[in-house]
């Protein structure tokens, strides 16, 4: 009996410290759908949050550079990127939002992963951040994926 | 005896936990027949980015094809802002604190507290105001960081269904959660 109390006590400090893993993804299916090369693509921040500011932005900036399909504008773009990042003790969340040229909503996403900040398993900080980086990318190609399925498929794209 | 503690640390746990959602409505708003209604929410004041994204998520899973979600000024602008996270100590805490967490008695409570303005963006005429706080305990099991994200949790619950019920009337029940594995 003694044991089990032992156990379910241990249980109790060991479980809330494993692996957290979540996404809500809510995507817009009539947007975001446009892979062709040279999709114009802007960073900036939207209206409806408090913090106006990121420091995300420059690599936000970099994974739409890297993506084969986007080409990053300053202004008079077709659709606009912002990524957050809130780090904090209660949980590590990764924000990206899409939006159109007329402030059509077309993502919202949220990603909560303990690899962003993985403080726990001793994990230093820029392993965290390489996590963040890539969930980034992954985001980005959820809302505008990369061409090159359809070229392997079909063929006739990259003809 | 056990069962004795047991009932009186159930009941510190849910006395210390409430939830208050106050409507004060102020006009009526119909959306155009056919064209749908165009919908902006915008946060301001104590919020994580993660909470704004999430709740945007739920409205617009809610609308469906009913609204869009726009960013900035839609036809019916939702305004919505968050008092910083209040912590309240309980007396408890400060008599016997050791003892009383150890059997799990609450230690205290975090309050979350918002307001919400709906507003006509065309002609600027307030629709309703809301207010609402949710109020969660915290002791030695239920650590701090841990009830600030329930607190965040009950709100977002709270926002979005009623965000969705008010552009949407028939889809009440319809922000549910739309999480997913990575």
């Amino acid at each position: 009996m003694r044991a089990l109390c032992a156990m379910l006590i241990v249980l109790l400090f060991v479980l809330p410290a494993c692996q957290v893993q979540q996404a809500w993804v809510w995507k817009d299916e009539s947007g975001g759908k446009d892979v062709a090369r040279g999709v114009r693509v802007g960073i900036a921040p939207p209206a409806f949050l408090a913090r106006q500011t990121s420091a995300w932005e420059p690599v936000l900036a970099e994974v739409v550079q890297k993506h084969p399909g986007l080409v990053h504008l300053e202004k008079n773009a077709d659709w606009y990127l912002w990524a957050s990042v809130d780090v904090g003790s209660g949980g590590s969340f990764l924000n990206l939002s899409v939006r159109d040229a007329r402030g059509r909503l077309v993502a919202v996403m949220t990603r909560e992963s303990s690899d962003f900040a993985d403080r726990q398993t001793g994990r230093a900080l820029p392993e965290g951040a390489v996590a963040m980086v890539q969930a980034l990318g992954m985001m980005v190609r959820e809302v505008f994926p990369e061409a090159q399925g359809a070229t392997n498929q079909g063929g006739e794209a990259g003809r | 005896m056990k069962t004795v503690t047991a009932i009186l640390v159930a009941g510190l746990f849910f006395a210390g936990c409430a939830s208050h959602f106050g409507q004060h409505p102020l006009g009526a708003w119909r959306a155009g027949p056919g064209v749908p209604a165009r919908v902006s929410i915008a946060c301001n004041g104590h919020v994580p980015d993660w909470f704004v994204h999430r709740l945007l998520g739920a409205a617009a899973h809610g609308f469906g094809d009913k609204a869009l979600l726009v960013d900035g000024s839609g036809d019916l602008h939702f305004a919505i802002t968050f008092e910083p996270l209040a912590r309240d100590f309980t007396p408890m805490f400060f008599v016997v604190p050791m003892a009383t967490a150890f059997f799990g008695c609450p230690q205290g409570g975090i309050t979350g507290e918002y307001s919400v303005r709906v507003s006509e963006t065309a002609s600027g005429r307030i629709i309703a105001v809301w207010e609402g706080r949710e109020t969660r305990v915290f002791g030695l099991y239920r650590l701090i960081p841990r009830v600030e994200r329930d607190v965040h949790e009950a709100m977002l619950a709270v926002l979005s269904a009623k965000i969705v019920e008010a552009v949407v009337p028939s889809a009440t029940g319809r922000a549910e959660d739309f999480s997913r594995d990575p």
